[in-house]
């Protein structure tokens, strides 16, 4: 065992013999200072927070229980076991021991076993609730991870329904125009037609469950040209426009500026506004 | 760290070894520092609280005899612990203790010379060699800056190194120390260093 996994007892009264026999008592497991006063221990206590502090009460100056409501006061401090030590005929205020935050006390004279058992215990307890404390920072890092996939698979979710959408309108579209030169045995067509129109309510349902559910979906931005884009756009609609008999043509003037979207969403939404048109 | 079963027969009237050992779990060396503590360190208590009185500081008198009597409950002292537990108890009860003073004052000066008959001499047979001294320095103001209780024992390990290093200082130097008043201590031996 290094030094250094040894726990910190500060060790706080104003009586030499009793430092003395505390620190020889608790020396073999633990890391121990010494303070002889009020004071000092709280001087101490701040430059180098200890693990456990037995801390006398009769004291001049700054008595115990006035060392430990500072201590309690502190952010930083307050978490630290205060162990009261009183002499055992003692007329003292538990009660008031236990309500400004002492987490135990042990008597004089001294039992050496005792006095070892309650600090161990402080220790141990100590130990056990900052293990607790850091599990509970991992759950929430944990859950907090989840919840961000969880709303990333629903953007995900959304947009792949949304995408599957466009081939099956085309589909139509070229199946519409097969029936009109009479290439396919219409009865055949009106059976796919069908399975289409189910399969494109289904997505669309699905769509606005989703849309319900999503709110940040991210976006992956390209730059490109305004006319290339629309261009683009507008090619995909071209057989269907043709089979209805409706012309279709792109008017915009020339030195359009190059614009910056997410050319699958951007087109996604012109495509909605395009199939709006001829109904 | 020894732990022995051997109870330690002093002798001594109003001290019962077999107490004070057992709540040390039988550590004799180190119940035999505590009891050379009680002998340098409690002499004077109850002239002490017999000035503080006059001169009305009772606070302060029945703190001391509130720590006498748990110092003395710890070595075993029963008849001392009873005695300095009925002073406190007058002082607070706001009652003359002229009676139980005297009593007090009495047993513990036969107590005391009865220890410092009693007591074998601590168990260290020390070297002087002043090739050591900065290293035993160096070490002592390490741990007196890390008010480790450490620094006690190093001190009593080396006191005639040290009256060899600190010849004018070093009662004052070795009092603070064992009264853990290291901040005292610390700056003692600053002073001495500093001096040419």
């Amino acid at each position: 065992v290094t030094e250094d996994r040894h726990p910190t007892i500060l060790v706080v009264d104003d009586a030499p013999d009793d430092l003395k026999l505390l620190s020889a008592l608790l020396k073999e497991s633990y890391r121990i200072k010494i303070a002889n006063g009020g004071e000092k221990g709280l001087a101490i206590a701040r430059s180098e927070p200890p693990d456990l502090v037995l801390l006398d009460i009769l004291m001049p100056g700054i008595d115990g229980f006035e060392v430990c409501r500072l201590l309690k006061q502190d952010a930083r401090l307050k978490d630290i076991p205060v162990v009261f030590i009183s002499a055992l005929d003692d007329v003292w205020d538990k009660v008031k021991a236990f309500r400004i935050g002492g987490a135990d006390y042990v008597t004089k004279p001294f039992q050496a076993e005792e006095v070892q058992a309650r600090v161990d215990y402080q220790i141990e307890l100590r130990r056990l609730r900052s293990q607790l404390e850091d599990r509970n920072r991992v759950l929430e890092d944990a859950y907090a991870k989840l919840r961000e996939l969880d709303q990333l698979k629903a953007s995900f979710t959304a947009m792949m329904v949304h995408d599957l959408r466009s081939p099956l309108t085309g589909i139509q579209a070229i199946l519409d125009l097969q029936e009109d030169q009479g290439r396919v045995r219409p009865e055949l067509v009106q059976r796919c037609r069908h399975a289409l129109q189910d399969v494109l309510g289904m997505l669309n349902d699905l769509m606005e469950l989703f849309r319900s559910e999503a709110r940040d979906i991210p976006l992956n931005l390209q730059r490109i040209a305004a006319r290339a884009f629309l261009e683009e756009t507008l090619a995909s609609f071209l057989p269907g426009a043709e089979a209805r008999g409706i012309a279709l043509s792109l008017a915009c003037p020339e030195g359009l500026p190059e614009i910056e979207v997410d050319v699958q969403k951007a087109s996604r939404i012109l495509s909605n506004l395009v199939e709006k048109v001829p109904r | 760290v020894e732990a022995s079963e051997t109870p330690i027969a002093l002798g001594i009237p109003g001290l019962d070894t077999e107490i004070g050992l057992k709540r040390l779990r039988g550590k004799r060396s180190l119940y035999l520092d505590l009891l050379r503590k009680f002998a340098e360190g409690q002499g004077s208590t109850a002239e002490d609280i017999r000035q503080l009185l006059s001169a009305g500081d009772r606070t302060t008198a029945e703190r001391l005899a509130h720590t006498l009597k748990g110092i003395a409950g710890n070595v075993g002292a029963t008849v001392i612990q009873a005695e300095a537990a009925a002073v406190e108890h007058g002082i607070r009860e706001g009652h003359a203790v002229g009676p139980e003073l005297e009593r007090l004052a009495q047993s513990l000066s036969g107590f005391i010379a009865h220890l410092e008959r009693a007591l074998p001499p601590p168990a260290h047979h020390e070297v002087v060699d002043a090739g050591q001294a900065a290293a035993v320095v160096d070490q002592l103001r390490r741990l007196l800056g890390d008010n480790d209780p450490e620094a006690e024992e190093v001190v009593e390990e080396h006191l005639e190194l040290l009256r060899f290093l600190m010849p004018g200082e070093v009662d004052a130097f070795i009092r603070s120390v064992r009264a853990f008043d290291f901040d005292k201590a610390l700056a003692l031996l600053h002073a001495k260093e500093e001096r040419p």
